[in-house]
């Protein structure tokens, strides 16, 4: 048999932009017949926009897909449903008020004819009953799939496939909640597929599951393909290599600061199950702290306890020496800790509302006397930040909505500079910001740094981490896993740490 | 370039709520003078004035209400449920400043009521006040056993009419100073940026350090009390109430605070906006009256008048949006 007439889906030199951002640069991928094939790479590499190309979610800004040997465009969901390729998606997309059985057969419920076309109940049940059967999984399918785990979920997900012919299944990330027994369950039914022909993407963080499952594996960074490896040929170091692969840019590294000895935040086996468990670190005043891990490693729970958002259930925190159970928001800013959040739109801005009332609003029960607002102390302060930051902007009376995603987040910067903390806790600091504001948050950072405070800074952009760490934590699967110095930094070294085959070797 | 500078001055003049309906209103108030003149004339004016004052405070009300994204159906029976208490207690000889008391105890708890189910059983405002509307429009009936009261003492009169300088009736300017207190409290004070804080973004507001549970509970409170206030003056002026009364305000408060601004999303609106939506309601029905058209056109009217502000306020904010870039 050619090698060509095992190919079930291709993508071809497909690209993705949104919004002038090319997400996915011409990217070439096949899947073939009774195959698994992994597909890897850093967070923000591409993998999820390539994949939801490849199952009609999004259509590609250019390139095109072949199936089967013709070109199509895949429209929609449905219409890749009816291709016979199925996604399961790191979340489920199930109704949870519905039952088990009417989730399986959404959409394609079996029909019997009355007068009018009914749903069959007794057929759908019956039918989906042999579906679990076949998987070897043991469901009521009466019961509302919202009580569900989240593994079983999933399984409702591949029975969706099982009742039609699945000629391609894309797993996205499916382990990533799942406990080690329930993930060797997963792969069973995998190995299952693939022995009947089906072709298969697996997309994981974890590369001994790579190691463990697949066959092949696809790198992709930065939007593009790295190449495609015969997963035999490779070691996990190689593999790791190849994700990160970049030069180390370390040119906005300012090492020449004080840092304390006290430590100015001490954690002792601070847990909140499931998202983290028995984490202890110190940081000192002075020092910038990086904490590196992959998406859903629980580095922004441990952000969130920190500030009394989410509180931890158990651990010491110690802050200055002194022990406090962080259990609000007010309680952490009165300790000096504040927290810049990931997502600036969601959790950072009010956006309708203008520079100023961003900026004060932490700050109104110290600029407000009898509940009434001090205009002038609040119009001064706003002005103060707006100008220490540099914040680009008509004036202080602008609504946030209207500024750059740069200047947006230096707002949001100003907003908590201007309580002076003394701990500041930073998550994503440069997301969607461009380069030459970047810069200038690099340099609010060391500068911050340099009037003593301590600084946490969480990221999936290792570069950023590289450059302005003075020490790096590596969080996975939520517990804290290296501890790296500044000498001994390189992505490498990081990733290596964060997506775990350190185990394996 | 001129035709867009043209174009951006037009966007922030329909974007700035309180110009672009004073002058819709003068424009509307010129047409009708024109088919007649006497519609304008400064008693008429003021008579349109003070049969709104009561839809004018609710409204500010219901305004703080909708800044935090949320919606207050029980303002008119709580305004309604009042009048009849009070009513009621008069008639058996209460004295006024125990009426006053009960009043505003009676708005107090209503709007707490609401207030707390909201907050703490974290039930969503429309649900909530949609169950206490059917509540006290059905202690209304409990009160005065479906009666009306009317021949109220002299003493509940006198409190509306009164004027001041000779011209501004007593409830006009009782209804201006709750505007301007309302003004102060939403752009001056920590509470009220607070509650902008919170319709605009809840996830932002509780970072800051905002405690949105107890905050939430403020403009319930705020809307009760001021339903009582406006329930004594619709008592005192129109000198009796039945079970029904109120039943038609709750929209007309939600459309007077909407039509002047406030944005059902959440985090925007300004007192004097509600004002003037309450006024321009006020000018379309008193119109209708001189056009001798029936009063069920009012309420399409209103709703016309809804249905445009809300389309308008997309709008805007769509080419607030683009010409951003």
């Amino acid at each position: 048999m050619l090698m060509g007439e095992d190919i079930v889906l291709r993508s071809m030199d497909v690209s993705k932009s949104f919004k002038g951002v090319t997400v996915v640069n011409h990217v070439s991928l096949e899947l073939n017949k009774g195959e698994i094939h992994a597909l890897v790479g850093e967070n923000g590499a591409g993998k999820s926009t390539l994949i939801k190309m490849l199952s009609g979610v999004h259509q590609p800004s250019s390139g095109s897909l072949e199936y089967e040997g013709k070109m199509i465009e895949i429209s929609n969901p449905a219409f890749a449903h009816n291709l016979g390729i199925f996604t399961v998606h790191q979340e489920p997309a199930i109704m949870p008020q519905l039952t088990v059985a009417e989730n399986v057969f959404m959409g394609f419920h079996p029909m019997k004819k009355v007068l009018w076309k009914w749903i069959d109940r007794k057929e759908m049940f019956k039918r989906s009953r042999e579906v679990f059967v076949r998987l070897g999984i043991d469901i009521d399918v009466t019961q509302v799939a919202g009580n569900l785990t989240i593994a079983q979920q999933q399984m409702v997900e591949i029975a969706k496939a099982v009742i039609h012919e699945v000629r391609v299944l894309i797993l996205d990330e499916p382990t990533a909640t799942l406990t080690g027994h329930e993930t060797q369950i997963l792969f069973q039914i995998v190995r299952n597929f693939m022995s009947q022909g089906t072709a298969i993407l697996f997309v994981s963080h974890r590369l001994d599951e790579v190691f463990e499952l697949a066959s092949k594996v696809t790198v992709m960074r930065d939007g593009q393909k790295v190449g495609t490896y015969s997963v035999a040929n490779l070691n996990a170091r190689e593999l790791v290599k190849l994700m990160v692969g970049r030069d180390i840019n370390t040119e906005h590294y300012q090492g020449n600061r004080k840092i304390g000895t006290e430590p100015a935040l001490s954690v002792r086996g601070m847990t909140k199950r499931p998202w983290f468990s028995n984490v202890s670190f110190e940081l000192y005043p002075g020092e910038i702290l990086g904490v590196s891990g992959l998406v859903g490693s629980g580095r922004t729970n441990v952000a969130e306890a920190l500030f009394g958002v989410m509180p931890a259930e158990s651990g010491e925190i110690y802050i200055s020496g002194e022990r406090y159970v962080l259990r609000t928001v007010k309680q952490a800013q009165k300790l000096g800790i504040v927290y810049v959040p990931e997502d600036r739109h969601k959790h950072g801005l009010a956006l309708q509302m203008d520079i100023m009332q961003n900026i004060s609003l932490p700050s109104l029960s110290k600029l407000s006397k009898f509940g009434v607002i001090n205009r002038n102390g609040e119009m001064e302060l706003s002005r103060q930040m707006v100008a220490n930051l540099n914040v680009r902007s008509t004036s202080i009376f602008q609504a946030t909505a209207q500024l750059s995603g740069g200047n947006q987040q230096k707002v949001v910067f100003s907003k908590w500079i201007a309580q002076k903390p003394k701990i500041i806790i930073l998550d994503e600091p440069t997301r969607g910001v461009d380069v030459g504001a970047k810069d200038e948050i690099y340099n609010i950072i060391h500068r911050l740094a340099e009037d003593g405070a301590a600084i946490l800074v969480i990221s999936s952009d290792l570069p950023e981490i590289l450059g302005i760490a003075d020490r790096v934590l590596i969080m996975k699967e939520g517990k804290l896993v290296a501890s790296i110095p500044r000498e001994e930094m390189s992505e490498e070294n990081i990733m290596y740490y964060a997506t775990g085959v350190n185990e394996r070797n | 370039m001129n035709k867009q500078k043209i174009g951006k001055l037009l966007v922030r003049v329909a974007d700035n709520r309180e110009i672009s309906l004073s002058s819709f209103i003068v424009l509307l108030l010129i047409i009708l003078a024109i088919f007649v003149p006497s519609f304008i004339s400064g008693s008429n004016l003021m008579q349109i004035v003070l049969n709104t004052v009561t839809v004018c405070i609710l409204a500010l009300g219901e305004l703080t209400v909708i800044i935090t994204k949320g919606i207050d159906l029980s303002v008119g029976a709580t305004m309604g449920l009042i009048t009849l208490i009070v009513g009621q207690l008069a008639l058996s000889g209460w004295p006024l400043w125990g009426l006053l008391a009960i009043a505003l105890l009676v708005g107090l708890v209503a709007g707490l009521v609401n207030g707390i189910l909201i907050s703490l059983v974290k039930l969503p405002s429309i649900i909530v006040t949609l169950g206490t509307l059917s509540v006290y429009s059905g202690l209304m009936y409990l009160v005065t056993g479906g009666n009306w009261v009317t021949n109220l003492p002299n003493y509940i009169q006198n409190l509306s009419s009164w004027s001041f300088l000779g011209f501004i009736p007593g409830p006009v300017v009782i209804m201006l100073i709750i505007l301007l207190f309302i003004t102060i409290f939403l752009r001056y004070s920590r509470v009220g940026r607070y509650l902008y804080a919170i319709g605009n973004n809840p996830n932002a507001a509780n970072l800051a350090g905002i405690n949105e549970k107890r905050i939430i509970v403020i403009p319930y409170i705020l809307t009760g009390v001021l339903a009582a206030i406006a329930g004594v003056l619709y008592l005192s002026y129109n000198g009796f109430s039945t079970p029904n009364t109120g039943s038609s305000l709750n929209l007309q408060a939600i459309a007077a605070a909407v039509i002047g601004g406030a944005n059902v999303f959440g985090g925007r609106g300004g007192a004097i906006g509600a004002v003037l939506g309450a006024l321009l309601l006020g000018v379309i029905s008193e119109a209708l009256v001189f056009f001798h058209l029936p009063a069920v056109w009012n309420d399409a009217a209103e709703g016309l008048i809804i249905l445009l502000a809300v389309v308008m306020d997309s709008a805007i904010s769509r080419t607030i949006r683009v010409t951003r870039g």
